[in-house]
């Protein structure tokens, strides 16, 4: 499947899948706008991802995407500077990743391979074969019964060392007794991350709940509608990567940050999105 | 403050002898450690807190308050659990280390090890504080009580001391302080004399009264010993050292006296050091702003809030002719500050610290800065530490005066330790595993552990989102300079601007031209720790986003914006600083006569409410809102 490297025109070819990669944004101006960003909890990685089109556009000469005939993949890599982490300084960091399923293209069906594309595309970014923490968001769907397949898939990386600890997203404290009494689940979440707004109104059963079963509670404000449908086909339109024609499906998004522990630095932080043209 | 090195303090006639000598062998010694030491990688963050208290004597039945000077007695006691681990007969790490400081009503103290890098250590910061507080207030006697005021508001007032002194000293040779006000250790005398040997005259401070209602225009001091003529010095003041509509202090003790807020942490090697060093410098006199708690001085309202210009004052040993007012003879350089004082260059060698930000006339010890050349050291390194070395050693042990350069880093310390800057670089003691640090200076102590530890985390979460984002704060040093004095005046978190860079992000910007990049500009202290609508993000908004980008608790998260949101409504003035507090108070008091004065009765009652607050058992939403203290 060879990849072309096509020198930029001023048109794209069509593409049919897109993944998209914001770079590290610790190393952009992004968290200036902050004011921005809390006008809406998905705002930075909205501007993260605009961001990354306009330089994709706006770059002079060098190939700054590739795009894979076969399948139509428009890949947008990681534009701005890499992200790899040297082997030497693996065991000084910690590798934590989100992986958002979006509700819209999912009919509550959360297929294992998202999991797969996510690990896969995160250690190629990051030159990493280990993941620390995986966190998942099913999209604020909490039912077992939909997410088992998924979370088998986690199980089994997690069992083969390729990912540490594993994380829920907004579980109430009768889904986490859902999931820590359910015997086929082999390996149990110990994170559960929560938005607790302004800290005025600290949900004390959640957190006894949580100190009971040895879960960790880590605060998150995101939302489950990470990004939607709309949101990326304008972003998209609106750079002239797509005509305006063109609807293009966000299917995941992973979010990831590495933390330097022993020095608590954010050494990188950025996204990665997936979707396909309809 | 500094070592304290045991033996014989030689007087100045003698110490000046050897000031080349201890210079020399200081060089050798820093030279030994920065090539022993500055392949240091990966040191993890460790770091920690001093905090200093006046210790007061409270008497209920008088209503009167005094100084008091048992500090040694109370330090003994505090001491024990240090002595005992040190000796081997517990394994229990004491859970604070207690240290004598220049005055001998000051007691420090510092947790008894080191916090780490987590965002749980730093929730044990404020634990920390609270339990020194009562290890303080259980070594002293029922009556007394340690206090994180900036000041005892009426030292150098008459009667204001247990046991009671009369101010006549050979050291200080001071009209309103007794000898017996400092701390007895060899080291702090000669300290003392020796300044004034140097300069030839005593210090002089002035600070301007805050003319009141009542208060005489011009206001000439009465409580100003004029014609006593028990020293030499005493006539200084009458002749033109105290200045007319000004509280006069003429002793090292109104300075050193002074009660602050340091923060030491370590870098992960010296290029870190170094960065952080001179991102941390336009930051001193945003944080003096804030945390300004010293509005009262001899028993007068000032028409100041913060301690920094005093101790400058306090601990200037320049002669005349350094101080260009006679032409130069003796004296090899004309310096411009006191070596109390901000920075004067900054020494790092990221490619963002430009050439043009250094636009001070650096004094420095030319020799010395072509020996550290010669020996490996940087253009920027050797013009810091060159700089450092312009001034004389004032204290010096006669028995100490030849050392092993390779094991000990004693010669370097006296001048290093003597020049008292907003921030400083310090290298590690030779021969350990201590990495290259800095030091946090510029900060007021404030009324309650609360808002030290708020202040204290908000220092540590700024050098983690300075690294994390890779921030450039870089303006031309001499507009810190300006901003420095703009800090202190009355008010100046609600009334002042401060010059500030505009785009601290270090990023390939949208505009071509660099200069726009470089642009610095007058904002409020609102402005750059709360930022504005579409423009300068603010570092409290930053550092939240900051922890958003990290595994952080719900728990821990919570604790953390509560100290920030301290920081950030103190910065939009939605809470009064300490000084605004301790001002309104006097001002408010029905005792008060308008005249600047502040009698012992005010002073009884603000130091009982003082007390009540930093207890908790008093609530000042004013001061803390709705935070406890």
């Amino acid at each position: 499947m060879p990849a072309q490297q096509v020198p930029h025109k001023l048109s794209l070819p069509d593409l049919q899948q897109l993944v998209l990669y914001t770079g590290n944004l610790m190393r952009t101006s992004l968290a200036s706008r902050t004011k921005e960003l809390n006008k809406q909890p998905n705002a930075e990685l909205v501007h993260a991802v605009d961001d990354t089109l306009r330089l994709l556009m706006d770059s002079p000469g060098a190939p700054s995407y590739r795009y894979y005939t076969e399948h139509g993949l428009l890949e947008v890599p990681d534009l701005r500077q890499s992200s790899r982490i040297p082997a030497e300084d693996r065991n000084d960091v910690q590798v934590t990743a989100k992986l958002f399923y979006l509700s819209e293209n999912t009919q509550h069906v959360y297929p294992p391979i998202h999991v797969d594309a996510a690990v896969n595309h995160l250690q190629k970014l990051l030159g990493v074969s280990t993941i620390d923490t995986f966190l998942v968001s099913f999209a604020g769907d909490h039912s077992l019964k939909n997410t088992c397949q998924a979370w088998s898939a986690l199980e089994t990386y997690q069992q083969q060392g390729v990912i540490g600890r594993l994380g829920v997203s907004d579980f109430s404290a009768q889904n986490i007794d859902e999931i820590l009494t359910n015997k086929s689940i082999k390996v149990k979440p110990s994170i559960n991350q929560i938005n607790v707004g302004s800290c005025c109104d600290m949900p004390k059963e959640t957190i006894e709940h949580a100190k009971r079963n040895g879960i960790e509670l880590l605060h998150n404000s995101d939302s489950a509608d990470i990004l939607s449908t709309e949101e990326l086909s304008k972003l998209l339109s609106s750079r002239a990567v797509v005509p305006k024609t063109t609807t293009v499906t966000p299917r995941w998004v992973i979010k990831y940050h590495v933390f330097v522990q022993c020095r608590s630095v954010v050494a990188d932080k950025g996204y990665i999105v997936m979707g396909d043209a309809l | 403050m500094g070592l304290l090195s045991l033996g014989t303090p030689l007087h100045w006639k003698e110490a000046k002898t050897h000031a080349d000598h201890v210079r020399s062998h200081g060089i050798d010694q820093f030279l030994h450690i920065y090539h022993s030491q500055k392949g240091q990688k990966k040191q993890c963050l460790l770091w920690g807190d001093e905090v200093e208290y006046v210790v007061v004597d409270v008497d209920e039945k008088a209503k009167r308050t005094r100084l008091s000077l048992r500090v040694f007695e109370v330090l003994a006691e505090l001491q024990v659990a240090e002595q005992e681990y040190l000796e081997g007969k517990t394994k229990v790490v004491p859970d604070a280390l207690w240290r004598p400081e220049y005055g001998r009503f000051m007691i420090e103290g510092t947790p008894g090890e080191p916090y780490g890098a987590t965002f749980q250590d730093l929730l044990t910061v404020e634990p920390s504080m609270k339990l020194r507080r009562r290890l303080a207030l259980a070594a002293m006697k029922p009556n007394e009580k340690p206090m994180t005021l900036v000041n005892y508001p009426r030292l150098g007032c008459p009667d204001e001391l247990v046991p009671p002194h009369e101010p006549n000293g050979k050291a200080c040779q001071s009209m309103f302080v007794p000898d017996e006000i400092i701390n007895p250790h060899a080291r702090f005398p000669t300290l003392t004399a020796n300044i004034r040997r140097r300069r030839g005259a005593k210090v002089e401070i002035n600070v301007p009264i805050f003319h009141d209602t009542k208060t005489p225009k011009p206001f000439i001091d009465p409580t100003v010993l004029w014609d006593r003529t028990l020293f030499k010095h005493d006539k200084e003041a009458k002749e033109g050292a105290a200045k007319p509509d000004h509280i006069y202090m003429d002793a090292m003790a109104f300075g050193m006296g002074c009660c602050c807020l340091q923060i030491t942490f370590q870098a992960c090697n010296v290029d870190e050091a170094r960065r952080l060093y001179d991102q941390l410098a336009p930051m001193t006199p945003v944080m003096l702003a804030l945390t300004a708690a010293a509005p009262i001085f001899r028993g007068y309202l000032a028409d100041v809030d913060c301690r920094w210009n005093v101790i400058a004052a306090a601990v200037d040993d320049r002669t005349r002719e350094e101080r260009g007012l006679e032409p130069l003879k003796n004296n090899r350089f004309v310096i411009n500050k006191s070596r109390y004082d901000s920075i004067d260059t900054y020494l790092s060698t990221d490619p963002i610290n430009k050439p043009k930000y250094n636009d001070l006339d650096l004094v420095y010890d030319h020799d010395i800065y072509d020996k550290l050349r010669k020996n490996d050291v940087d253009d920027l390194l050797a013009k810091h530490v060159s700089h450092l070395f312009i001034r004389d050693p004032l204290v010096i042990f006669k028995e100490l005066l030849d050392q092993d350069d390779t094991k000990s880093s004693d010669h370097f310390e006296n001048l290093q330790s003597t020049n008292w800057q907003t921030v400083r670089f310090k290298p590690p003691p030779p021969n350990s595993d201590i990495g290259w640090r800095v030091e946090f200076r510029s900060m007021e102590v404030q009324l309650t552990d609360f808002e030290n530890a708020a202040f204290s985390v908000f220092i540590v979460l700024l050098t983690r989102v300075i690294l994390s984002y890779g921030l450039n704060l870089y303006i031309p040093i001499s507009k810190i300079d300006i901003n420095m004095q703009t800090a202190q005046k009355r008010g100046a978190v609600l009334n002042e601007k401060f010059y500030f860079r505009k785009n601290i992000f270090n990023s390939h910007s949208d505009t071509q031209n660099e200069d726009d990049d470089d642009e610095y500009e007058l904002m409020t202290v609102n402005e750059i720790i709360n930022g504005k609508e579409n423009g300068f993000t603010g570092f409290v908004p930053l550092i939240h986003h900051y922890l958003e980008s990290t595994n952080i608790d719900v728990q821990t998260r919570c604790k953390l914006s509560s100290y920030l949101s301290l920081i950030s409504r103190r910065a939009s003035g939605e809470l009064m600083t300490g000084a605004a507090y301790l001002r309104q108070f006097v001002m408010n008091h029905p005792a008060y006569k308008h005249d600047s004065v502040v009698s012992p009765e005010i002073t009884f009652d603000l130091v009982e409410t003082v007390d009540k607050i930093a207890k908790g058992e008093l609530k000042v939403p004013e001061l803390l809102g709705n935070f406890a203290a």
